[in-house]
């Protein structure tokens, strides 16, 4: 067990196979008529389930093709202004549901900034 | 023609270690800084909501009182519940893993640090949309930590107070998402050499599977809110029972793993604690990861007992995998039981909230079995019954939990050690406010009070148990101001801790306390990994006598607060 438990991608499908072995034994109680009370028969616990386990599969398949790239493979420019410049934008932009949609209005430049701050630099020769 | 890429080294000269002041701080890519800044942020949002819950048992501690009117109070009952979970208990659990796994792995820092950072200001604006909602007049949200669908929609919630707690949800919900996916890659993908995953501290173990819960379970979340937000600018477009039955199981498919979420890494938590102050190795290591990875699993096919009153629920299997959770969780409670024993016991504080999270839990979880049973649900169903069950679980259980780990690991964040009389101080008040409120739960729930409501008649017979829990929220006030002084007094008196003031076993405590900007280096080298205890195994390789020299005069001066007898002690270390 020590070793199967070893390999990341083994971890992540262990647990996305439990997890669809549930979601099927849900779609068999579905079926075979196991409903509380009033409700009428319906597949859509087992759909979100389904497409939740679907995640994992594709999270595992991440983890797999990741384990060839190198420890310093996601290094990235520490230019970390513009993560909280996109944070503010998606911030700004939900507030409009609130506020109305001016506040959309005025995330779009604070979008475009950080979009610019993040890969402005990336295009500049050495 | 492409422009070629400029690579920029990592670590890179622009990452400088160790800048201090404001702008560097809330600009890191350091997971440490960003851990700290997010159990910081959520320590803040626990007192504040903390406060609301206060205000809440003063108003319930007698009959027909009108400290808050019946509207006040379901908004403050929203936004102590939504701000508890949302934005206190489980940003705790996921700030934890942001600074602990890439330590306990050997990594010199996490799987992309701006997408943490990313994450860490999504949160903040989360739970600054919630507060704009709260504080808003005459409007704030109403509709419960759920957000009762269509309640919600604006045909039913005026003003804007419901559309920021909307936001607000949504943007925190996606900050823990990226926060989680970068320390799961972390400790499945960036581990040091020789650090295998079964060589990982039970912690980490705990973050895995929280994190694979986080990805899997909370984009439901995500869909169910924006079915709110839709809601409130055409209710036409998502109205008609489908539409209802939906949104109960998108959210419930988040609110129960999150559940769990709050759960797992304080179970981790407690499991070094006990490890630690024992000083043995957590007994069971292999079955103990076999069942977080089967509990994490079955905890996603709970959800729907959530829904057994609807009537649209399939309740026998539900009921099923709730009940099939009790195995795996015996298996983790077995784990702690034979840690202790034979253990040489060190009744730190971290120790003692560790020890008191074993019981208490263990109350929350039996009554979940309770209500996982359909025909007792029905019964005692959006009762104080289910409060006393939860709270037990989140408060009793995981605060719990968290202060163990917050005790045991503050020396290594900071560098100086808590204080521990009053640390003491604060487990005890904390432990008989915490029962003291959440026990009289259980009777005025089976006795039929139902949660939600404002206030009660004089002769319901609620009346002298609602007192006594009223009580019991003053005392855990009242421990949590013990807690605040002895953050202030340990900041004060700076008794310094030094790499291992606990005689640890785990990897995290090979380094400095607080550990370099790349966690390990010259000086702290990151040390030949056999086990999941490194710092065990050399101990056990080295002459016997050293460690009770090395760990008696830290902890005595941490009691006493004399800041020369631990620099001793350091420089004997």
């Amino acid at each position: 067990m020590e070793r199967l438990l070893s390999s990341a991608t083994v971890v992540v499908l262990i647990w996305a196979a439990f997890n669809s072995l549930l979601a099927v034994l849900l779609a068999g109680f579905i079926a075979a008529g196991f409903y509380g009370g009033a409700g009428r028969a319906s597949f859509l616990p087992f759909g979100i389930y389904a497409a939740s386990a679907t995640i994992v599969f594709l999270t595992a398949l991440a983890v797999w093709l990741g384990r060839r790239r190198r420890r310093d493979a996601l290094s990235e420019p520490p230019r970390a202004a513009s993560a909280v410049l996109l944070a503010t934008a998606v911030g700004m932009a939900w507030a409009a549901l609130a506020v109305g949609e001016w506040a959309a209005y005025l995330a779009v430049p604070v979008l475009v900034t950080a979009i610019v701050y993040e890969f402005y630099p990336r295009m500049q020769p050495e | 023609m492409t422009a070629p890429t400029r690579v920029i080294p990592y670590p890179s000269p622009a990452d400088k270690e160790d800048r201090a002041g404001l702008p560097q701080w809330l600009l890191t890519t350091d997971h440490k800084r960003i851990g700290i800044l997010t159990i910081a942020a959520a320590l803040f949002l626990f007192v504040l909501n903390g406060a609301l819950a206060l205000t809440m048992r003063a108003q319930l501690a007698q009959p027909n009182q009108d400290i808050l009117s019946p509207q006040q109070y379901l908004q403050f009952m929203t936004e102590h519940g939504t701000g508890m979970i949302a934005l206190t208990i489980t940003p705790f659990a996921i700030g934890l893993g942001v600074y602990l796994v890439p330590l306990q792995v050997g990594a010199p820092r996490i799987a992309a640090p701006r997408v943490t950072l990313l994450g860490y200001w999504l949160y903040v604006f989360g739970s600054l949309s919630l507060i704009w909602g709260f504080v808003t007049p005459r409007s704030g949200a109403q509709d419960g930590w759920w957000g009762f669908n269509p309640l919600s929609y604006g045909d039913y919630t005026g003003g804007y107070g419901m559309s920021l707690w909307i936001a607000g949800v949504f943007l925190a919900a996606c900050g823990m998402i990226l926060m989680s996916t970068t320390v799961l890659w972390t400790a499945l993908r960036m581990r040091a050499p020789h650090v295998t995953l079964m060589r990982v501290p039970v912690f980490t173990w705990t973050e895995i599977v929280t994190t694979l819960m986080v990805v899997a379970g909370f984009p439901a979340l995500l869909l169910a809110q924006l079915i709110n937000a839709v809601g409130r600018i055409d209710p036409a477009l998502v109205s008609g029972n489908g539409w209802d039955i939906l949104y109960e199981e998108l959210f419930w498919f988040y609110g129960h793993p999150v559940v769990y979420v709050m759960f797992f890494p304080f179970v981790g938590c407690v499991a070094e604690s006990l490890a630690t102050f024992t000083g043995r190795r957590f007994f069971g290591y292999n079955g103990t990861v076999l069942s977080l990875l089967l509990f994490a699993a079955g905890s996603m096919a709970v959800w729907g007992h959530h829904l057994f009153a609807s009537g649209q629920e399939v309740n026998d299997y539900f009921s099923l995998t709730s009940i099939m959770l009790s195995v795996p969780a015996g298996i983790e409670y077995f784990g702690f039981l034979g840690t202790l024993w034979g253990g040489r016991f060190r009744y730190t504080t971290s120790m003692l909230f560790a020890l008191t999270f074993i019981p208490q839990f263990l109350i929350g979880g039996l009554t979940g079995i309770l209500i996982a049973n359909p025909a007792i649900d029905y019964h005692v169903n959006n009762s104080y019954f289910i409060l006393g069950h939860f709270h037990y679980t989140l408060f009793a259980g995981s605060v719990f939990g968290f202060f163990a780990g917050f005790y045991l690991w503050f020396p290594k964040a900071t560098g100086i050690m808590l204080n521990e009389r009053l640390g003491k101080l604060h487990w005890l008040i904390m432990t008989v406010g915490a029962n003291v409120t959440f026990i009289p739960w259980f009777i005025l729930g089976y006795d039929g009070m139902p949660r939600w409501m404002a206030t009660y008649p004089a002769g319901a017979g609620f009346t002298t148990l609602s007192l006594i829990s009223s009580i019991g929220a003053g005392i855990i006030g009242i421990s949590i101001f013990v807690f605040a002084l002895n953050l202030y007094e340990s900041a004060r008196a700076k008794v310094p801790a030094g790499p291992n003031p606990w005689l640890a076993h785990t990897l995290e405590w090979a380094t400095s306390s607080p550990p370099p900007r790349f966690n390990f280096n010259l000086t702290h080298p990151v040390p030949r990994v056999h086990s999941y205890a490194p710092l065990l195994d050399a101990r056990e390789q080295a002459p016997r006598e050293q460690a009770p020299r090395e760990q008696a005069p830290r902890e005595q001066a941490a009691a006493s607060g004399r800041a020369e007898v631990a620099g001793r002690a350091g420089e004997e270390a």
